[in-house]
């Protein structure tokens, strides 16, 4: 059962022109046309270089960007379709971590008032309608203690104590800011978290801490994960599925081992051998392929293939004019949930299509 | 030169901020190494362990007031050896661009906005070697050719808001060769690229030291880059170099705790999933003075009373501990020292298993306290 189904999600932000007149001379295709679901309890993992839409994409998720076209389906309600209050009213189930865990926290709130500011809004917590007291004091500080309580909990969950409620953001280290970020999702009690670079602005130690704490909540309280992130080595780290993204389009999507193991789109092949491994016996002996040149701009996205412009593996013609769609691939018995958008996969993975030597620099180091 | 004088030999460097009443920072306690030509070395540790203050004090570029180094730092120049540390303004600035060069985290912040890559390219060909007029914009274009700029002499007329990330960084990395200088320094070179542009860049300083017998210090927090490109490793932690040595043995057999905390912490793409990763409890800030110990202490899980007796020092590792495996370890800096009292032994390594919650405890107290 997916908990959240993305139909040909298209994101596209005007570019204006003109001082008297606001002309729109075109558009940055940051999301353009991207299918994908997400199955309850699960991680699904989006990785992608800085400009892919990845981030653009979460957001578009939690409607803080406007979505041009598309279906976001959340446990079969269309988010793209909601009016303003009713998409407010739905936050309270998809909860979001950002990347800089200080610029996310209102440096003049202390924590206590961060952490019930989403209960308040959702009038979350307190007896339930009809009984307890009636409207009056009595039965707001019922609602508050209860507040208190869950807010208290949250904390705890995430490794701090109630002693933290009346300090400020500054007053804690990177990483327990992030784990304030991910209490402040967790007090709603939400069914989906989308962290958007939960990690990247942490270092190495803390990394670890905080993708720990994230694996112990999803089996503590069967939260849906959808992580994004540019470093493959952490996406694949927490993900059951992983999807990569170039230039607005899932270009592959698969099982973290699938991925790993096979690899079948030239842009992911290219991605993981340029992911650096601590360990020098296996940098000194594989293979890298060097892509050639920069992400093309989104405004002006190639024609056809979408990576066709530094594809070491570019056939003629077909790649040039034709966009491949997401297509599965491999045994659909064993469970086949390896999609890619190649037009020539099978045979990249063959052999059969010879990369070309100008478009990358293959380089392999000799063992020694 | 032959190699056994090194190119730059870092003795003891410290650096300390402070005065004016508030309580003196030691960001670099007494750290050394050396650079050798055509060889990379690497120091590596997290923020705050005093990496970028030592790139800094080499190349001079810390301000006066307030700050106190010490040690020495002496570097074969031109007619002799100078101690960077001791030189005048005037003599550092002939020296910054010619003979050494640094390379910056962030290239958008490092290159001047306002005028075109070219003219700060010729800047350096202009001051250092004279050159004048279209002799130094040919120079400057075949520079930019030379670090994989495609169509440089267009380059030469932009300005840097009009060059992508990475080709910035390819910009700074060839006014940094301008000169052809002996030392470069890059200062986290990659963090702010994406990964295949970073491994692009990898590879061109990679080829630069290997062609142009560059002595490269390379200052990371990345434990992978370093893998691929340094020959000798310094792990730092709170200003003092805990672990070093040859790239080889320090992955293979990592003795201290901090480097074997590191290690067990970054999720490896090639790792089989599903794995736990082991973390170091609490963060930099849970640190004591090294004087009254090891600064590590409070994080380590291997710690003792032992480690609380005053400052460790830098031993060699024990002979159980031989080199294994070693690809490029020959040579004379083959050698492997810890400044741990309760090193982590082979076995450790493998059945290490850091319980869940004391890292959260430890977090915790800091909240408190």
């Amino acid at each position: 059962m997916s908990l959240l189904r993305i139909n040909d999600l298209k994101v596209h932000f005007p570019i204006r022109r003109g001082v008297l007149f606001d002309r729109t001379v075109g558009h940055v295709r940051a999301v353009d046309g991207v299918s994908l679901q997400i199955r309850k309890g699960q991680t699904y993992g989006l990785v992608g270089e800085s400009g892919c839409g990845k981030t653009t994409l979460g957001r578009a998720v939690l409607r803080l960007v406007d979505i041009t076209e598309g279906e976001v389906l959340f446990d079969g309600r269309d988010l793209a379709g909601l009016d303003g209050e009713s998409m407010r009213r739905e936050r309270k189930n998809l909860q979001m971590v950002f990347q800089d865990p200080l610029g996310s926290l209102n440096p003049r709130q202390n924590i206590g008032s961060i952490l019930l500011e989403g209960l308040q809004t959702h009038g979350i917590g307190g007896p339930a309608e009809g009984e307890g007291p009636p409207e009056g004091r009595k039965r707001r500080a019922l609602v508050l203690e209860d507040q208190r309580r869950r807010v208290v909990e949250a904390l705890e969950r995430v490794g701090l104590s109630a002693k933290a409620l009346t300090r400020y953001p500054h007053e804690f280290s990177g990483g327990q800011r992030q784990r304030i970020g991910i209490a402040r999702a967790l007090v709603l009690e939400p069914d989906l978290i989308i962290c958007d670079e939960p990690v990247s602005a942490l270092d190495v130690s803390i990394q670890a801490q905080v993708l720990n704490l994230l694996e112990k909540l999803q089996g503590e309280l069967g939260l849906t994960y959808l992580v994004i992130a540019h470093d493959l080595a952490v996406v694949r780290h927490v993900s059951d599925v992983v999807g990569v993204m170039y230039l607005g389009g899932l270009v592959e999507e698969a099982s973290g081992d699938d991925l790993y193991e096979t690899p079948m789109h030239p842009y992911t092949r290219s991605l993981m051998s340029a992911v650096p491994v601590p360990d020098p016996r296996v940098e000194d002996t594989r293979e890298r392929i060097l892509l050639a040149g920069d992400l093309p701009s989104p405004a002006d996205p190639p024609t056809g293939c979408r990576f066709h412009t530094r594809c070491p593996w570019r056939q003629e013609e077909r790649c040039d004019t034709e966009r491949p769609e997401l297509r599965p691939v491999g045994d659909a018995a064993g469970g086949g949930t390896h999609r890619v958008a190649c037009h020539y996969a099978e045979q990249i993975l063959s052999g059969e299509i010879r990369p070309n030597e100008e478009m990358a620099e293959r380089i392999v180091h000799g063992a020694g | 030169m032959s190699s056994s004088t090194p190119l730059l030999a870092v003795d003891e460097l410290s650096v300390v901020f402070g005065g004016h009443g508030s309580d003196e920072v030691r960001a670099v306690d007494g750290v050394s190494f050396t650079l050798e030509e055509g060889r990379v070395t690497g120091l590596v540790g997290e923020s705050g362990c005093g990496k970028s203050v030592t790139s800094l004090a080499l190349m001079g570029l810390l301000p006066d007031r307030g700050v106190r180094v010490g040690g020495s730092a002496v570097m074969q120049v031109p007619g002799g050896t100078a101690d960077l540390l001791k030189l005048s303004q005037r003599r550092m600035r002939d020296l910054r661009g010619s003979q050494m060069a640094m390379i910056f985290q962030d290239p958008l912040s490092s290159l001047n906005p306002v005028v075109p890559i070219g003219r700060q390219v010729t800047e350096i060909l202009r001051r250092h070697r004279g050159m004048r007029g279209s002799a130094a914009a040919k120079e400057a274009a075949e520079l930019l050719d030379r670090v994989g700029i495609p169509d440089p002499e267009r380059r030469l007329r932009e300005y840097p808001h009009q060059l992508s990330g990475g080709m910035r960084q390819r910009a700074l990395i060839a006014m940094a060769v301008a000169c052809r200088p002996r030392v470069m320094i890059a200062d986290e070179p990659t963090t702010a690229l994406d990964v295949t542009i970073q491994a692009q860049i990898l590879e061109l300083l990679k080829n630069l030291v290997t062609e142009e017998g560059t002595a490269l210090l390379m200052i990371t927090h990345d434990l992978g880059v370093v893998a691929g490109l340094c020959d000798d490793i310094n792990v730092l932690y709170a200003g003092r170099a805990v672990e070093k040595a040859p790239r080889a043995p320090l992955f293979a057999q990592p003795t201290h705790p901090y480097t074997v905390g590191l290690l067990g912490s970054i999720p490896r793409l090639d790792a089989p999933r599903g794995e736990p990763l082991t973390p170091i409890r609490g963060s930099i800030n849970d640190n004591i003075a090294w004087t009254r110990g090891c600064a590590f202490a409070p994080r380590c899980d291997h710690y003792t009373m032992e480690c609380l007796q005053g400052p460790p020092d830098l031993v060699a590792v024990g002979a159980a501990a031989g080199v294994e495996g070693g690809g490029g370890s020959t040579g004379a800096a083959a050698e492997h020292v810890h400044r741990c009292v309760n090193p982590v032994r082979g076995a450790d390594t493998a059945d290490r298993s850091a319980p869940e919650s004391p890292a959260a405890v430890g977090e915790d107290e800091e909240a408190q306290g």
